[in-house]
Parts: structure tokens; C-alpha cells; sequence
């Protein structure tokens, strides 16, 4: 892993919505070939964070580091090259069929028109397969289920080619099918074909299971940085979650723990094997 | 997994044929528009009229008709295709831009702020004309410009704009210019300007003469080529900004020019015709209902259609009660908004 190019570098950033702080003094890297998850409570700053990484927010200190280059520096277009950014609530009109939704994701590399080359058909159509959507492709995006609504908006992230991948909450609203498929083919993307992919993911067990690394942050902070097993056993974890979840071994996938509900306390349960352990 | 195949393929319609059908109707309507009339003159005198004025040579015709197809219909009609065009594409703009069905070339205050002007120039009888302009539309346009740098100047913060704080300051801005308007007239207390201001307000292309259509012209050249050069980009800042910005588009730098743009067209459709409702609202809805939301086919479709409807709601203007007019605006609504409704009934779903 040592060797990957590093594609996304925060330097002590900081961030603030008007005068309120939502990210202090983080630090952070994503490698080529990785899956990393962020996660914390709700309104810890990772949203935030994302929009920072792509300049949708100016950082009040700190710089972030692009492809080895800082934001600043980037042309807008070249950027979009190479960088997307998937939001939780991507906005399509609901006119638009799937293959115009999709083909608006290669906007970076069409002409000012919008006019394709025959590199941009190809790929247009490539990501409609390869993400089952032949079928639909003539479909309005307001006739989709919520499933292929989502896989629409993820192939439009993948027909920008994107060498780094922010998403954040690819999975809300999602069955749990679909939930796996969605992390598979990003998973894939960082493993497989050796982009990069920074997800913000509530579900822990799906962080756990599909995360190269997890960043768990709280309070606009980096709390810890490490694989699945260490995070999710860390005091840090344990501090932050509490009693609210429990933390077990998994039998079958070793150093990807599980991550379940804790038990109410009324129901005369005692505490014993159920608090995170802390291993530090 | 998923109910699929059943929802698909859609006929894709052939949007050229479309187009081209689309174009030799309103030619065709423009033909019979200028042969209507108290005067009624025949489509094939008219023909021959407006080919010896093309050719430059004597017509066969009256010379009576000739006069009235030339100096009197036919800048009517082309002042009618202009604004049609102008206000269809404004309001289509509008739309992508707010990414909001409702936004139509007034959101934003330009039709208060031509109205308080226009009523400025009635009621005190200002007498100034400049580049064609009579000084009703002057002072409409200058309102017009006026009123939509306002409200941008209020909206902007930094340098960025939100398009809430946009329409919201238009519907704000646009409140007091009404009631600014309404005030003027009521305390000048003199009927005949009263009705000329309130038949300003409601459109009207009676007194159309080939200086307006030279006074707007350029305007309307500059806008909309602007807005045909950055027709794809719409597709792209419907997404919502943060999509648009991801992928690698100028947001704010994008809609200003587009909401300059669309201004300064309406503008001077407003100042030379008044505030002619519905067009810009519901014409680029029933284009994007039949034929898709891709700018670069809906605007110039957009343009075809809001000059037809404006046509025909012209011609049926002056026609239905001659030797009165009836207001443009009156006849707009009447003629679109039952086919509009009916669209909108048949699609039942997606509409935007």
C-alpha cells in the first residue's frame, strides 16, 4: 500500500460554516487501490468534509492535497477528470431518461456543446451495461425504483472515470441488496481497477466489511485511522458509541468485526462481554 | 430483481421532422395572420406583396393592401415572433437555472419593474426616444434592467448567489414596484391614462412598427445567442450546483450570464409589447413534456412554439372583437392554458 500514489491529502484543515467550526485541525490520506470509510455520529463533519475535498468549501486553515497537487492549482475541468463527488441526495429532473443521466457524467470531457467523441459513446455505453441499465436506458428517472434511481446516479459518478471517488451515504435508502451491490462495484473500483474511494457509510457493518481502512471522526476531529478491527475496538470507538452498540468478533471474516445493537438495560442483562473492549 | 423491460422503450421521437413541422406551421400561420384582418386581404395577394417587396418590385396588388400587409401586419407579426420566441426562451432559462417549474422571465422582477416604468412614461407624459424607442418602452426597458440588477445586488452575498435568495427578493422587489404602479395610477386620477396603463400592463402589440422590432433586435440578437452558446451547460446546472461544480462547470459564473442574459431579452419583449403572461411559463413545459429536457433541442423548439402561440394570440387579438383589441395576454391564457392543462392531465407524472 506503501507505494500507491496518494490522490487525496488533508493537511490540518479546517473548516466553518460562518463562524461556526465544523472540521478542526484534520489531517487525512487516500491512496489509490483503497477503500476508505468515514464514520461518526451525525453532524460530525464528514459531509463537509467531502465538499471541502472537491472546493465546494474554502478551508479557513489547512490545504487539501489533490493528486499530489493543491486545490487551488487544479483547472476546474481537469479536476472533474479525474475526481467526482457523489452526494446523499443527488438531484436529477425527472425527465431526464437513464442514458442522458448517465452521458451528463462525461460532461468534463465533452465539447462545450456537448458533443461526444466516439471515446465517449464508447464509455457511455459501457457503464449502461456494465450497471444494468440496457434495459432502462430510455426510462425517465422519475419512473425508476429507488433501487435503479440510485444505480443511475453511480453510473453517472463512474462514466466520468473518476480516478477518486467521494460518496457520501451511497447506500441511504437503499434494501439491503442493494446496499451490497452499490458497496461491491465501489469496492471493486478501488481493488479491481485501483481507484480510489473515500464513503461516508452510517452502517457499520457495512464500513466494517467492505472498508480497507476506516476514519472515525467526532466533534470535527479525527478520533482514529486505522483497519476495521482497530477502530471499532478502540477506546476512541468505545467513547463515542457507548453502550449503544456492542462489538463482536465475526467467526467467519477474521479482523472485520461485527457491529450490533446494545441491549436495553432494563431487561436485567448484565454489562459483562458486551461493552467494547478497549485493546489499547 | 427488478420489474424492468415492461417501462421501456419509449418511441423516440424524431426531433428534426419535429422541428421542421413545428417551423413551416408558424409560417403558414404567419401567412394566414397577415391576410386576417378589418381589412381582409388574400393569402395569395399577400404572397405576391411580400415577394415584390423582396424582389423589389412593383406589386399587382392594391397599393392600399400592400401598405397595410407591410407597414401595419408585418411588423405585428414579426414583433409577435420575437417576443413569443424571446419570452419562451427566457422562461426555459429561468426554469433550468431555478430548477423550478414555477420561475417564468418574470420571477425576478423584470415585468414589475418594466410596468412601474411604463406607467412613469404614461402618466407623466415623458417625451424621450432613443434608438427607435418610443419612451414608454425606453423608460420599460431602463425599469426592466433596473429592477433585475436590484434584485441581484440584494441576492448576492460574497461572492455567491443562492437562487432562493433570488426569488425571493424578485417576489419582494417586484410587490413594492406593483404597488408603487397601482399608487401612480390611482392618485393621477385620470381615466384615459389609467386605461392606457392597464392595457400596457395586460400586452399588447397594437402600435408594433418596424422601429420597435429594429429597437429590440440587438438585445434579443445578444441574449439569445448567448443562451443558444451555453445550451448544454443548462442540461449540466439543472443538476444543482454541487453536481454542476463536480463536474467541472463555472456555476456561479454560468448563471449570471444565462440570468443576464434572459433578462436583458425579456426586457425588451416587455418593453415593446407589456407583460405577456404564460408564454415563458408554459411554453418550454409542454416542449420538455413531448420532447425531453435537453436544452439544446427544447430552446430553439422553445423559441418556434412561443412565437406560433404569440402569432395566433395576436391574430385572434385584433380579429374576435374588431374593431377593439383584446388584450395579448388575455388571449394567451385563453388559447394555452386549456391545452397546457390537458398535457399536463395526460402525463400525469413527470412534468419537470
Amino acid at each position: 500500500m506503501d507505494a500507491a500514489p496518494t490522490l487525496l491529502e488533508m493537511r490540518n484543515l479546517s473548516l466553518s460554516y460562518g463562524d461556526h467550526m465544523v472540521i478542526r485541525d484534520i489531517s487525512l490520506q487516500v491512496c489509490a487501490g483503497e477503500f476508505v470509510s468515514l464514520v461518526g455520529p451525525n453532524g460530525a463533519g464528514k459531509s463537509t468534509l467531502l465538499r471541502a475535498a472537491v472546493g465546494l468549501i474554502r478551508p479557513v486553515a489547512g490545504e487539501v492535497l489533490l493528486f499530489g497537487r493543491p486545490l487551488e492549482e487544479w483547472n476546474r475541468r481537469k479536476l472533474a477528470q479525474k475526481l467526482t463527488l457523489l452526494p446523499q441526495h443527488a438531484p436529477v429532473p425527472e425527465l431526464y431518461t437513464v442514458e442522458e443521466t448517465v452521458r451528463l457524467g462525461r460532461t468534463p470531457f465533452l465539447g462545450f456543446w456537448g458533443t461526444a467523441g466516439s471515446r465517449d459513446r464508447g464509455v457511455i455505453e459501457k457503464t449502461i451495461s456494465d450497471f444494468e441499465l440496457r434495459d432502462l436506458a430510455e426510462c425517465r428517472m422519475g419512473e425508476l425504483s429507488g433501487g435503479e434511481f440510485q444505480r443511475t446516479v453511480l453510473a453517472r459518478a463512474f462514466a466520468q472515470e473518476p480516478e477518486l471517488l467521494l460518496v457520501d451515504e451511497p447506500t441511504a435508502y437503499l434494501d439491503i441488496h442493494h446496499q451490497i451491490s452499490t458497496l461491491h462495484r465501489l469496492h471493486n473500483s478501488a481493488h479491481r481497477d485501483g481507484k480510489a474511494v473515500l464513503a461516508v457509510l452510517h452502517d457499520l457493518n457495512l464500513a466494517s466489511t467492505f472498508s480497507d481502512r476506516i476514519i472515525l471522526i467526532a466533534d470535527g476531529r479525527v478520533l482514529r485511522d486505522g483497519d476495521p478491527e482497530t477502530v471499532l475496538f478502540s477506546p476512541e470507538f468505545a467513547r463515542i458509541y457507548g453502550s449503544s452498540v456492542r462489538i463482536l468478533q465475526s467467526p467467519d471474516t477474521p479482523r472485520r468485526p461485527l457491529v450490533l445493537p446494545g441491549l436495553p438495560e432494563t431487561d436485567g442483562a448484565t454489562n459483562d462481554g458486551i461493552r467494547p473492549q478497549a485493546r489499547d | 430483481m427488478e420489474t424492468t423491460v415492461a417501462r421501456t422503450h419509449r418511441r423516440r421521437s424524431n426531433r428534426t421532422a419535429s422541428g421542421v413541422a413545428v417551423a413551416l406551421l408558424t409560417l403558414v400561420l404567419a401567412a394566414v395572420a397577415l391576410s386576417w384582418g378589418s381589412v381582409s386581404v388574400p393569402i395569395d395577394a399577400v404572397l405576391r406583396i411580400l415577394w415584390s417587396h423582396i424582389s423589389g418590385t412593383q406589386p399587382d396588388t392594391s397599393s392600399t393592401w400592400a401598405t397595410i400587409i407591410l407597414q401595419i401586419r408585418l411588423p405585428r407579426i414579426v414583433l409577435a415572433t420575437l417576443t413569443g420566441a424571446t419570452l419562451a426562451v427566457a422562461g426555459a432559462v429561468y426554469q433550468a437555472i431555478f430548477r423550478n417549474p414555477l420561475a417564468d422571465p418574470y420571477l425576478i422582477g423584470v415585468s414589475s419593474g418594466a410596468s412601474l416604468g411604463a406607467t412613469l412614461a404614461i402618466l407623466f407624459v415623458w417625451k424621450l426616444s432613443w434608438g427607435g424607442m418610443s419612451a414608454i418602452s425606453l423608460s420599460a426597458f431602463a425599469f426592466a434592467m433596473g429592477t433585475t440588477f436590484l434584485v441581484y445586488a440584494i441576492a448576492r452575498v460574497g461572492t455567491r448567489t443562492s437562487t432562493t435568495m433570488l426569488i425571493l427578493a424578485g417576489v419582494a422587489m417586484s410587490a413594492l414596484l406593483s404597488a408603487a404602479t397601482t399608487f401612480l395610477m390611482l392618485t393621477r386620477q385620470n381615466a384615459f391614462q389609467t386605461v392606457r396603463v392597464l392595457g400596457w400592463i395586460m400586452g399588447s402589440l397594437a402600435l408594433a412598427s418596424w422601429g420597435d422590432v429594429a429597437a429590440i433586435l440587438p438585445y434579443v440578437a445578444v441574449g439569445g445567442v448567448t443562451i443558444a452558446i451555453f445550451a448544454y451547460r443548462l442540461n449540466v446546472l439543472q443538476l444543482g450546483e454541487e453536481q454542476a461544480h463536480v463536474l467541472g462547470v463555472p456555476v456561479e459564473f454560468s448563471r449570471v450570464l444565462l440570468i443576464g442574459a434572459a433578462s436583458l431579452v425579456t426586457a425588451a419583449a416587455v418593453s415593446v409589447s407589456g407583460v405577456i403572461g404564460f408564454v415563458g411559463l408554459v411554453v418550454p413545459h409542454v416542449v420538455r413534456m413531448i420532447w425531453g429536457p435537453d436544452h439544446r433541442f427544447l430552446l430553439p423548439m422553445a423559441a418556434l412554439l412561443g412565437a406560433l402561440l404569440m402569432i395566433l394570440a395576436d391574430a385572434l387579438s385584433r380579429t374576435l372583437i374588431a374593431p377593439s383589441e383584446i388584450p395579448i395576454g388575455v388571449v394567451t391564457a385563453c388559447v394555452g392554458v386549456p391545452f397546457f392543462l390537458y398535457l399536463l392531465r395526460r402525463q400525469r407524472k413527470e412534468v419537470f
